[in-house]
């Protein structure tokens, strides 16, 4: 009888816990690519549809609005002659030597602020107010200090992306939830261990969040610095591409600049920070089914 | 005989596992001091589950984070084993970024405990708690009972002498909470933990707890204490509940009421 009474409250139990957990659903992998990718064609289709009408129209002469097809007789001429991978190489690498610099600068710093009062007092506000200076800001004064060269270019990258980290790492760890590090202390957790195990783990979302963000604005500053920085002996950039299609002048050049911008912008964004991202929050069951 | 109740014989041998003498708690000071708890004396004894009742504002929280160290007694003298205590609350407060498995073995990290011996001790915490097939899952897919059970394991592994529980199933539903209390009862008789349970449920302190001790509110001291005699079956306990349930309840609406008319 008590054998009996005790496998039936582990059939309860077991039940219980089956039908209690989540049920976690998710469409099969061709209906997925589906629907995120065939909206986004159709938004391409539509946005050339439109340029395409607006050429015809004829409101501008060719030469200030190309033809959609002049750009891409440009960018198969330039992509033949390697300007267009040199130009998309160059500024990839510019970028990422910025970013990673504004990481390693922003990272610890943002923990700093977190931790330590007086630092927060300190830059806090500094800090939110470099994050809405346009880093255009910052050009002239690179070229003055240090000449039309790379550094100035990487001057005005971490300018620009550096405050996002700081920003996001100070954030996340101020939204993370009492009962957690509640939890860490009881378990015994302080000082480095804390913030190594507890508070540092805690914060990914925010941070990731941020380096998402420094991204972008890495990109846009670099596009303003390579725009204004120009000599010699300094390398093909995007931006670069596009003054030189200004002073040509080509629209058909500038065009299809702006547009590689775009496409390498949003191509590092949905290749990288999307991804890490989305498997950031899918582990803490942070996304919602929509 | 006395060999067949081996546990009872280590309870009677008084053996003293946290003891509070004359506890005085006083938060903020001035005109806005609050008395928490007032000339508190309670001990408790090794492997014993004493359940902490009382209305609301009796300091039952309070009580626990003394305990357990994250609190200081403003008067008076709290003795806890050298091994420690470990705390579990309402809200299972897992590490969301990691699975069953990280969490229960997060303590025996900070233990600094061999990677083979971990995993070795995860398996079994786990299967202790009914939770064996759910180590790679992650907090978020468990349900609130199953999360309660990782964070019981999660607690067991710190190897401290003395549990203790905040209204730790207060959140759950009432088949949940059932089993978590068999679960309980099983993991103390099988570990022979000494717990602290605080809660406002007299049904739960009946069904779980080897004594009950009523507290006052505001500021909270021991009013009465209530020993359940017999064994942990549940007939045993409707048994001790029949003759305990309404003096309590009578004491602690004397005690609600004393704060009406004040």
């Amino acid at each position: 009888m008590a054998v009996a009474e005790v496998a039936l409250s582990n059939d309860v139990g077991e039940g219980l816990d089956r039908l209690e957990m989540p049920v976690n659903s998710k469409p099969p992998l061709p209906r997925r690519v589906a629907t995120v990718v065939l909206p986004k064609l159709a938004a391409i289709g539509f946005f050339l549809l439109v340029w395409q009408l607006v050429y015809m129209s004829g409101i501008k002469p060719d030469y200030v609005i190309p033809s959609p097809s002049d750009v891409w007789s440009s960018l198969v001429y330039y992509w033949q002659q390697g300007s267009v991978t040199e130009a998309i190489w160059t500024s990839i690498m510019r970028a990422a030597f910025g970013y990673v610099a504004s990481v390693a600068i922003g990272t610890p710093l943002g923990l700093l602020m977190a931790r330590v009062r007086i630092v927060r007092l300190a830059l806090g506000s500094t800090i939110s107010a470099l994050q809405s200076l346009p880093s255009v800001a910052w050009v002239p004064l690179g070229l003055v200090v240090f000449g039309p060269n790379n550094t100035t270019i990487y001057f005005v990258v971490i300018m620009g992306a550096f405050p996002s980290i700081v920003n996001g790492m100070a954030h996340a760890v101020d939204q993370i939830p009492p009962v957690l590090l509640r939890a860490a202390r009881t378990m015994g957790m302080r000082g480095l261990r804390l913030w190594w195990y507890a508070v540092i783990p805690a914060a990914m979302p925010g941070y990731v969040a941020g380096l998402r963000q420094a991204w972008s604005f890495s990109w846009r500053s670099l596009m303003a610095a390579e725009l204004i920085t120009r000599s010699a002996d300094l390398g093909l950039g995007l931006g670069q591409l596009l003054d030189f299609g200004r002073e040509l002048p080509n629209m058909s050049v500038v065009v299809m600049s702006i547009l590689l911008i775009l496409i390498v912008g949003i191509a590092v964004d949905s290749l990288i920070f999307n991804p890490l991202d989305r498997v950031v929050r899918e582990r803490r069951g942070l996304i919602a089914e929509v | 005989m006395a060999v067949a109740i081996a546990p009872e014989a280590a309870v009677s041998s008084r053996d003293v596992a946290v003891q509070l003498a004359d506890v005085t708690k006083v938060f903020g000071s001035g005109a806005q001091a609050v008395l928490a708890v007032e000339g508190l004396n309670l001990e408790i004894y090794r492997g014993e589950l004493v359940c902490l009742l009382g209305a609301s504002g009796c300091g039952k929280s309070t009580v626990l984070n003394l305990i357990a160290g994250l609190e200081h007694a403003t008067r008076g003298q709290v003795v806890v084993p050298a091994a420690s205590t470990c705390l579990m609350f309402q809200e299972s407060a897992l590490f969301p970024w990691l699975t069953v498995n990280g969490n229960v073995a997060m303590p025996l990290r900070l233990q600094r405990k061999r990677r083979g011996d971990r995993d070795a001790e995860v398996q079994r915490l786990l299967e202790l708690v009914r939770l064996e097939k759910f180590g790679r899952h992650r907090p978020h897919q468990l349900s609130g009972g199953m999360r309660q059970r990782v964070a019981l394991a999660r607690a067991l592994a710190q190897h401290s002498e003395v549990l203790l529980m905040d209204e730790p199933f207060g959140a759950v539903d009432a088949i949940t909470r059932d089993l978590l209390h068999e679960d309980l009862l099983r993991v103390q008789d099988e570990t022979g933990v000494t717990i602290v349970f605080v809660t406002h449920s007299l049904r739960e302190a009946t069904r779980l707890g080897d004594r009950i001790v009523v507290l006052s509110s505001r500021p909270g001291r021991v009013l009465e204490e209530f020993p359940i005699e017999g064994d942990r079956s549940p007939e045993a306990n409707e048994l001790a509940a029949a003759d305990i349930v309404p003096r309590i309840t009578d004491l602690l609406r004397s005690e609600i009421g004393r704060h009406g008319r004040s």
